[in-house]
């Protein structure tokens, strides 16, 4: 049963009924999927009658992140080349792309760092549907913003002791909030039914060691979030590297000389990746940016 | 320079490219710096990259700039051998990158 | 018998629950031969199993916090370990429904109560016969050829009613020479996630899909479905592959490229053509009839410049 997430500060809670809401057509579509008789067609049709959701949709899946760039000319297509989990992952990426911009600066261009980053372990692990280890990549410090949503005087105090302790944001939300996103994350994985793979992915990418069933994919979530960090693309919310798994990289079956050519592609892809983003919806010219 | 999304654009930056018509009739030149009230005008008219000089993906992607970044990224990994290990590799790796492009500029 | 077996100590894990199972899997085998460790939960196996593999793993489907299949299933769906031999431990009422052994990759099952004799030489059988070739194709991470002709050779044998589908790109070659093997490669990327995302999209439904090599693909379905497969590999494939030319080329319809002889011509896009074969009644008897009447049939889907498909109609 879904249950409120209690922090530690007395009284502040992050509530299930206050979650960011996904896009209608994401219920529809999850429903359509689990009857064995839906068409690809039939779920692109869903998914296109929203059609801002869908022109964002193609811009993040024709970048170089997933395998095909600039190839991909429809939600029908993309869903016939990345399959339906990654584009699932797509769409709660850009439906919370406001509101990471607007709460947490740099978040949204490390989650789509560790994507880029995440995919790239993948595919020198050999992993196959190395997309799906990207979209694990691009979820990962979703639970950041929640709670900067939901809690934001706690999200507050939480960069001040970054800021003041030089702490990692992960160590400072334990110190704060009584645990890491890494919990909000589970919580959230659980709630939006996301697939166990990238539910582990998000829950697991600090502790890969501690993955139950996945990981593979934790693992390369770990060490992408580690290779967007040495770049310092974007902000995870410290100027700190994590501690890099040994585990994790034994587990890919990948020593550190190759991680030289997910370096290598990492930086040449950067520039790329870094055109996708969305203007706002709600531009209003008087306001001006803040 | 770096291209980036007007959401990012912040007061101070400097435009590397003028703002152009569809036609290519520049209105705004290069060298312009952005103001907030030049931001939301570029916002209303539907603006949404422009080119700015200097920033984030050149730093990302400058090995030199890695180079010098890396006790900093580090600090708080003190004597965990990997930890040392890892960081050792990695001013290896973008050392021999500042080397090679510095190697292809001179050329250049 | 078993120290001649094997050149050097072999290591198996053992996924059970049951304290029996575990006491006689480490009685039968001496630990210098074989060492097992045993692992009374699913939870964090799977990270003991990728990052120590063991030569043999052992499921039991009385595990309580995951199922034995799905233990098999994630540990056969990285190429990188598929060649882990799989055994499950079943108790009698497991086999009261059918089991879908195309599904479930496992490569033996035991049965309770176990007997010592059997419990030993299946595992000895089950190592020895894992030599499964590494044969994953590099780039699309599909079953290879050997893989192809194994799955091919057992539906034969269990008499299973299934259509065997051989795909190729038309005009493939032209695409490469005048774009460069790299995007040939995309190329190669998208046609397998076509093939294996349309035949996904069959719920529920048993299906192979394998990379020959080059733009020779293989999928196996079920026969009733294999029209409507086939129809929806070509729309989808004939949809996408126009992205992957520039946009002169792509307006236009063709490309010019030099032929087998130098000489320059204009070709048409690329198309995928397909040939199947029915084996409906156990009317084959080997994977080489299979291949014969393949290759006989995509003549044929070759003659049409477009994307086709042909079935065998003597399956009728």
């Amino acid at each position: 049963m879904e249950e409120d997430l209690k922090t530690s500060a007395k009284g502040q809670i992050l509530s299930i009924r206050d979650l960011p809401t996904l896009p209608k057509v994401l219920d529809e579509v999850s429903r359509l999927v689990q009857n064995p008789n839906t068409s690809i067609e039939a779920i692109a049709k869903v998914i296109s009658r929203d059609q801002v959701l869908s022109a964002k949709v193609l811009k993040m899946v024709n970048s170089p992140v997933y395998g095909f760039p600039g190839r991909i000319g429809s939600i029908q297509h993309s869903l016939v080349l990345l399959g339906f989990n990654v584009i699932r992952g797509v769409i709660i990426s850009t439906s919370v792309f406001d509101i990471m911009s607007k709460n947490m600066e740099g978040l949204w261009e490390h989650s789509i760092g560790c994507a880029l980053a995440t995919g790239l372990v993948a595919r020198k692990a050999k992993l196959k549907d190395p997309e799906e280890f990207s979209v694990c990549g691009l979820l990962h410090d979703l639970g950041k913003v929640v709670a900067a949503v939901q809690l934001p005087e706690l999200h507050k105090a939480v960069g001040e002791a970054v800021r003041t302790q030089d702490l990692r944001w992960f160590e400072a939300e334990k110190a704060v909030l009584g645990f890491g996103h890494d919990r909000i994350n589970a919580w959230l994985a659980q709630h939006w039914h996301l697939p166990p793979t990238i539910k582990e992915a998000m829950s697991s990418h600090h502790h890969p060691e501690r993955a139950q069933f996945y990981p593979l994919h934790a693992a390369a979530a770990h060490v992408g979030d580690f290779v967007v960090r040495v770049f310092e693309y974007g902000s995870g919310g410290d100027d700190q590297v994590t501690p890099l798994s040994e585990k994790a990289l034994k587990i890919l079956n990948l020593s550190l000389a190759d991680l030289d050519e997910v370096f290598d592609g990492f930086a040449e892809n950067l520039g790329e990746v870094s055109g996708v983003s969305f203007a706002p919806e709600d531009a209003d010219p008087g306001k001006g940016k803040a | 320079m770096q291209k980036i999304p007007l959401t990012l654009a912040k007061a101070g930056m400097k435009l590397a490219k003028p703002i152009t018509k569809a036609n290519g009739m520049p209105i705004i030149a290069a060298g312009v710096e952005l103001s907030d009230a030049l931001i939301s005008r570029l916002d209303g008219m539907g603006v949404d990259k422009v080119f700015v000089v200097g920033d984030a993906v050149a730093a990302s992607q400058n090995p030199s700039e890695r180079v010098t970044r890396l006790d900093h990224l580090f600090r708080r990994m003190g004597d965990d051998p990997f930890m040392s290990k890892v960081q050792r590799h990695l001013r290896e790796y973008f050392t021999i990158k500042a080397a090679a492009d510095a190697a292809a500029n001179g050329k250049g | 018998m078993a120290l001649s077996l094997f050149s050097r100590q072999q290591r198996g894990i053992l996924l059970t629950p049951d304290a029996t199972l575990a006491a006689l899997f480490k009685s039968l085998w001496q630990p210098q031969v074989l060492e097992w460790t045993v692992i009374t939960h699913g939870r964090q196996a799977m990270e003991i199993i990728f990052n120590e593999p063991p030569d043999i793993l052992v499921v039991d489907n009385r595990l309580e916090d995951i199922k034995s299949t799905e233990v098999a299933t994630i540990v056969k769906s990285e190429n990188v370990y598929r060649q882990l031999p799989v055994i499950l431990c079943l108790d009698h009422q497991d086999l009261e429904q059918d089991w879908n052994w195309n599904e479930i990759e496992a490569d033996d099952f035991l049965m309770r109560p176990f007997t010592e004799h059997e419990a030993r030489e299946r595992v000895h059988l089950t190592l020895c016969r894992a030599t499964r070739a590494m044969d994953a194709n590099p780039l699309t991470k599909l079953p290879g050829n050997t893989s192809i002709i194994q799955r091919i050779q057992d539906l034969i044998d269990r008499k299973d009613d299934f259509a065997l589908a051989y795909c190729d790109l038309d005009w493939f070659k032209s695409f490469n020479d005048k774009y460069g093997f790299s995007r040939g490669d995309e190329v190669l990327m998208m046609s397998a996630r076509v093939i294996v995302n349309t035949i996904r999209s069959f719920l529920g439904v048993r299906s192979f899909v394998g990379h020959v090599g080059g733009d020779d693909f293989v999928f196996i379905v079920p026969a009733e479905i294999a029209e409507d497969a086939c129809k929806r590999v070509v729309e989808a494939f004939d949809a996408i592959v126009p992205h992957f030319y520039d946009e002169e080329d792509r307006d236009r319809g063709s490309i010019i490229s030099t032929d087998r002889q130098g000489e320059v011509r204009s070709f048409p896009l690329m198309a995928i053509s397909i040939a199947v074969v029915f084996n409906t009644g156990g009317r084959l008897k080997h994977f080489g009839e299979a291949s014969a009447i393949a290759m006989g049939l995509k003549k044929k889907a070759k003659e049409n410049p477009k994307s086709s498909y042909v079935l065998d109609r003597r399956a009728e």
